[in-house]
């Protein structure tokens, strides 16, 4: 704010706030004619209205002086009166930081003797699971829910069980919560119609569901020529890929014939953010104890 | 003073009501002014932009859905809220927000640095019917969003009035912004909106003070 | 000595009807939409009636139609009875009842449609924010030229405040709404960013000011004495309390962005004027109960001074309750939470709306040539309604609130905090569900009142709009108290 502009906030405030004094001041002792039965006189609508003249409460001027000495020792000491920083130099900038480093020095030795553990120890300390939980409420339970059982609608797996996508090591759980994943199944309804059948039903087939065996004979031969090179020939699928295996009764998507038929005619492209940005190492560190914990420490659950 | 003073203007309408009118312009004029012309003077770092066509159709949306009754877009200088939210929201961050979406309650979390937390999919999901990903939600679904589409005539339109405001939108945006939000639901330009929150129009050197905040959400450096 | 002149009462009995509707509907869609907050199904997936969609229509129902028709009506009735005149210009008068009935009905229609500017309270667009300047600048034509034209030199304290309420609010009006139209339904503020925060929480602010306050103390100064029957308690404590409130609460806008991108000094001065606000605010209020010295044996026939005595206590409470959450650290636990809701609705249920229905019982019967309400056993039961309804809705939100705020902040002795967001809601679900049920509570009271006017207005009913003309008395300069005569 420029000198100018300091004035006059200062004026204003000066103005404003000395005139209310003075009345407030002059009130008690203003010298008001008053009549024999204590009123002004004034009269209004039909003789009803009409004006007592007491004096002010002695509560409410003692009040009044101790709110204009703080509202006034308040600009002393904090910025506000124009450009002035005020006595003890204080800026919210400041108390934030102050704050922060304070905070930081009870949170830090914390992280920093977790940083030194591995993800699988991180996992059984009791210290980081409690941080780990909050964490993970607020940051991942929006797709893979409160107890990390995952959403089929989001494809966002299961992380309490014992099946990984993309590897269950703690370092493997630590890349993916750092850079993200990022599924990329094409779609393909290009096979035409009649082949995106067959394949379901060989699907089904591949995890052991009631299936229609002819067809997913026909299927099988499609799969090997489309499906391998991503889910491997036998349909377990691959970590590198993060290709699911299709072996098992676990879904990313669901397993229903509609489900199955979906992904394979439209594709899935599911998309994990990657939280190095928003998170810390440190922080990183401690959210993949907390999904480790969930999937090998925890009764292994499907959803 | 004395009384008769007072007495002289509470038998003068005129005297009365316009020494109201001077007693209550004191306090806009010192606080309104001097922020408004400061305010002016913030300017965005190098690469700042005002909204693109689609982000600018999705906040409009944002407004007229009424967001800002549950969700705040300002992360307070406040220890517990850089924590949560990540570093504190400045005034370069919003000033091409028209009208300002600071929000005054926070039945849902704060959205200032939202962008890219969630995935589309999810923000998508979240606003078709928000207890599909959070069974203990309690926010609205906004399915029609799927199906209306984008009116690109009206954004250039809108374009066009920002920058009588003072926005830098050149020509060439002007023209392109149809073709730029052509097709688009309203939920895609919501989305992109929301993906953009906390991204773009972030100062590129942090204010001092965050420079002791922790990175983003910064519990620890 | 009568003048031939009579009192133009069919503007304030329009205006009281219309008070009496919109309190109805404006708070039938707050209680529909605290209802969505407990059970979001209720939202139905339908656009308008969404609760972000709706929650607006709620607060200009409640403040603008609700409280605007009766702060109209009331200030007509108060300054052609504190003036021994008639109003000036009838014509202009209907006009600023039928155009304040438009903008509300267009407002209310709108908003649920995403017609809306987002600024809070000041929602409406454009083209309906030109209406209300109109409509508000025959307002005060009428009100000032009543004035002019009054036989009582001295201008009463209620008039005062009416004045600054006209007065302020319309420049709040211009000031905020200013804004460049895209279409008919779009329009863009002059303002962004850090700026056009500040001159929204300004006009928010004192919206609150000058509309929920300043409007209803001219109410109140004048409908407490007439029916406590006794003289205001303080002339001098008057002048002090309306000058210091109308000029310091114009700075403490800047409370509503504690700690937010709004430069430093303007937060700090917002705070060290609330402060000072508290004394004026007080002043008032207890201006108002002292005159009930004297009178306090009435609290137990009249209900009207019962909604009057009690009024003026929430304002003492919530006033000061708004000078604690303007100090910096108050404010960084209460902001964003609950907690403001249940001071905003400890004001507005307590104060305003207890204020203004305590005068509406008062007013009524004179207004339509009734000796008394119909039933004062259903004053005393929407007495209980009312207060019972307010209390069970502040008290949970304050609860909430407090909640909420504790919950955000919480942080474990190693540093880390220790609640997520989520938990703070579900925390709180049992709350919403029992400030509900206070709103329910408070808008059955509001039937019981609209039941009781309708047999009040049986007579003025009857003789459809020929009502009992209240004739004007010549002013006397001095009078010795006397009995309440029954009509004016």
């Amino acid at each position: 704010m420029s000198s100018g502009w300091s004035w006059w906030v200062i004026g204003l405030i000066v103005f404003n706030l000395g005139t209310t004094f003075l009345l407030f001041l002059w009130a008690p002792r203003a010298k008001v004619p008053v009549l024999p039965d204590g009123t002004t006189g004034h009269v209004w609508a039909h003789g009803v209205l009409r004006e007592g003249m007491h004096r002010l409460p002695r509560w409410w001027i003692a009040a009044s002086f101790a709110m204009y000495l703080a509202a006034a020792g308040y600009l002393v000491l904090y910025p506000g009166f124009g450009n002035r920083q005020g006595a003890l130099g204080w800026t919210s900038g400041k108390e934030l930081a102050s704050a922060t480093t304070a905070n930081a020095a009870k949170l830090d030795p914390a992280l920093t003797r977790l940083a030194a553990m591995s993800v699988e120890a991180v996992a059984d300390d009791a210290q980081a699971r409690r941080l780990g939980e909050r964490l993970f409420v607020d940051n991942c339970a929006a797709c893979h829910g409160r107890e990390g059982l995952g959403n089929p609608l989001l494809g966002a797996p299961n992380l309490a069980d014992d099946d990984w996508l993309y590897g269950g090591s703690g370092e493997d759980i630590t890349a993916s919560i750092r850079d993200g994943r990022s599924g990329a199944m094409p779609p393909w309804k290009a096979l035409g119609d009649l082949a995106v059948k067959n394949l379901v039903q060989h699907v089904r087939r591949l995890s052991g569901q009631p299936h229609d065996a002819a067809a997913a004979a026909e299927g099988g031969a499609i799969f090997q020529a489309n499906c391998s090179a991503c889910h491997g020939p036998e349909g377990k699928g691959n970590p590198q890929l993060g290709a699911p295996n299709l072996t098992d009764d676990i879904w990313l998507y669901g397993g229903s014939l509609a489900a199955i038929e979906t992904s394979i005619r439209n594709g899935r492209q599911g998309h994990m953010p990657a939280w190095n940005s928003r998170l810390s190492g440190a922080e990183i560190h401690v959210l993949a104890g907390h999904v480790y914990h969930l999937s090998h420490r925890g009764q292994a659950r499907a959803r | 003073m004395a009384y008769r003073h007072f007495e002289f203007i509470e038998k003068h309408a005129w005297t009365l009501g316009i020494l109201t009118a001077v007693m209550v312009s004191l306090g806009g004029l010192a606080e309104i002014l001097p922020t408004f012309v400061e305010a002016n003077r913030v300017k965005l770092a190098a690469g700042g932009k005002p909204y693109d066509p689609l982000r600018l159709a999705g906040r409009d949306i944002y407004v007229r859905e009424g967001c800002y009754l549950c969700h705040s877009q300002m992360i307070r200088a406040l220890r517990f809220e850089t924590q949560r939210y990540g570093r504190f929201s400045t005034a370069e961050e919003s000033i091409y927000d028209r009208p300002f979406q600071w929000g005054s309650k926070r039945t849902g979390p704060d959205l200032a640095r939202v962008g890219g937390k969630y995935s589309d999919d999810w923000q998508r999901l979240h606003l078709m019917d928000p207890r599909t990903v959070v069974p203990q939600s309690n926010m609205p679904g906004y399915p029609w969003l799927a199906t209306a589409r984008v009116d690109g005539a009206d954004i250039a339109a809108r374009l066009r009035t920002l920058r009588t405001l003072g926005d830098p939108y050149t020509e060439a945006d002007i023209a392109g912004a149809a073709k730029e939000v052509d097709g688009k639901t309203e939920l895609e330009a919501l989305v992109a909106y929301l993906q953009g929150l906390g991204i773009a129009n972030e100062p590129q050197t942090a204010p001092p003070a965050a420079a002791a905040a922790a990175p983003i959400a910064g519990s620890s450096p | 000595m009568t003048s031939a002149e009579c009192y133009n009462d069919r503007v304030v009995r329009l205006f009281l009807l219309a008070a009496t509707v919109w309190g109805i509907v404006g708070m039938l869609l707050g209680m529909y939409a605290a209802a969505e907050l407990a059970w979001p199904g209720l939202n139905f997936d339908i656009p308008w009636l969404t609760f972000s969609r709706l929650r607006p229509d709620h607060t200009f129902g409640v403040i603008f139609a609700f409280g605007g028709s009766a702060l109209m009506g009331t200030c007509y009735y108060v300054v052609q009875r504190t003036g021994h005149t008639r109003l000036a210009w009838d014509r202009l008068a209907e006009f600023t009842f039928w155009g304040w009935q438009l903008v509300c009905v267009l407002a209310m229609a709108t908003m649920p449609f995403g017609i809306t500017q987002s600024k809070e309270y000041a929602e409406p667009e454009w083209f309906i924010d030109i209406l209300i300047a109109i409509v508000w600048i025959g307002f005060g034509a009428v009100f000032f030229a009543t004035l002019a034209r009054r036989r009582i030199r001295h201008i009463y304290v209620a008039n005062w405040y009416y004045g600054a309420f006209i007065i302020a609010v319309g420049l709040l009006h211009v000031v905020n709404n200013l804004a460049f139209p895209v279409s008919l339904t779009k329009s863009y503020p002059i303002y962004s960013g850090v700026a056009d925060a500040m001159v929204q929480w300004w006009y928010g602010h004192n919206a609150v000011a000058f509309f929920l306050t300043a409007g209803f103390l001219g109410m109140m100064y004048y409908f407490v004495p007439r029916q406590a029957q006794q003289p205001l308690w303080s002339y001098r404590f008057s002048i002090v309390n309306f000058w210091a409130l109308i000029s310091v609460y114009m700075w403490a806008g800047s409370h509503h962005l504690m700690y937010t991108a709004l430069p430093d000094w303007v937060q700090s001065v917002g705070m060290a004027f609330s402060l000072v606000l508290l004394m004026p605010s007080w002043g008032s209020a207890a201006n108002g109960l002292l005159t009930f010295n004297g009178s306090w044996h009435r609290l137990r026939s009249d209900p009207a001074a019962k909604f009057m005595v009690l009024a003026l206590v929430f304002y003492a409470a919530s006033t000061s309750e708004g000078s604690l959450m303007a100090i910096k650290t108050v404010n960084s636990l209460s902001h964003y939470t609950d907690w403001t809701i249940a001071h905003v609705h400890s004001g507005s249920l307590g104060w305003v709306a207890m204020i203004t229905i305590g005068s509406l019982y008062a007013m009524a019967p004179r207004a339509l040539g009734r000796p008394a309400m119909h039933s004062n056993k259903a004053m005393e039961l929407h007495f209980w309604l009312h207060t019972a309804g307010t209390l069970l809705y502040v008290v949970a939100m304050w609860i909430a609130g407090v909640t909420e705020g504790m919950m955000w902040r919480a942080t474990q002795p190693d540093g880390s905090l220790t609640y997520a967001f989520i938990d703070s809601l579900l925390a709180i679900k049992p709350l919403y569900m029992a400030r509900w049920f206070g709103g329910v509570l408070i808008w059955l009271g509001m039937w019981v009142m609209a039941w009781n006017l309708w047999h009040t207005a049986a007579d003025a009913r009857r003789k459809i709009i020929q009502p009992v003309p209240v004739p004007i008395p010549e002013p006397v300069a001095r009078q010795t108290p006397a009995p309440l005569p029954t009509s004016g």
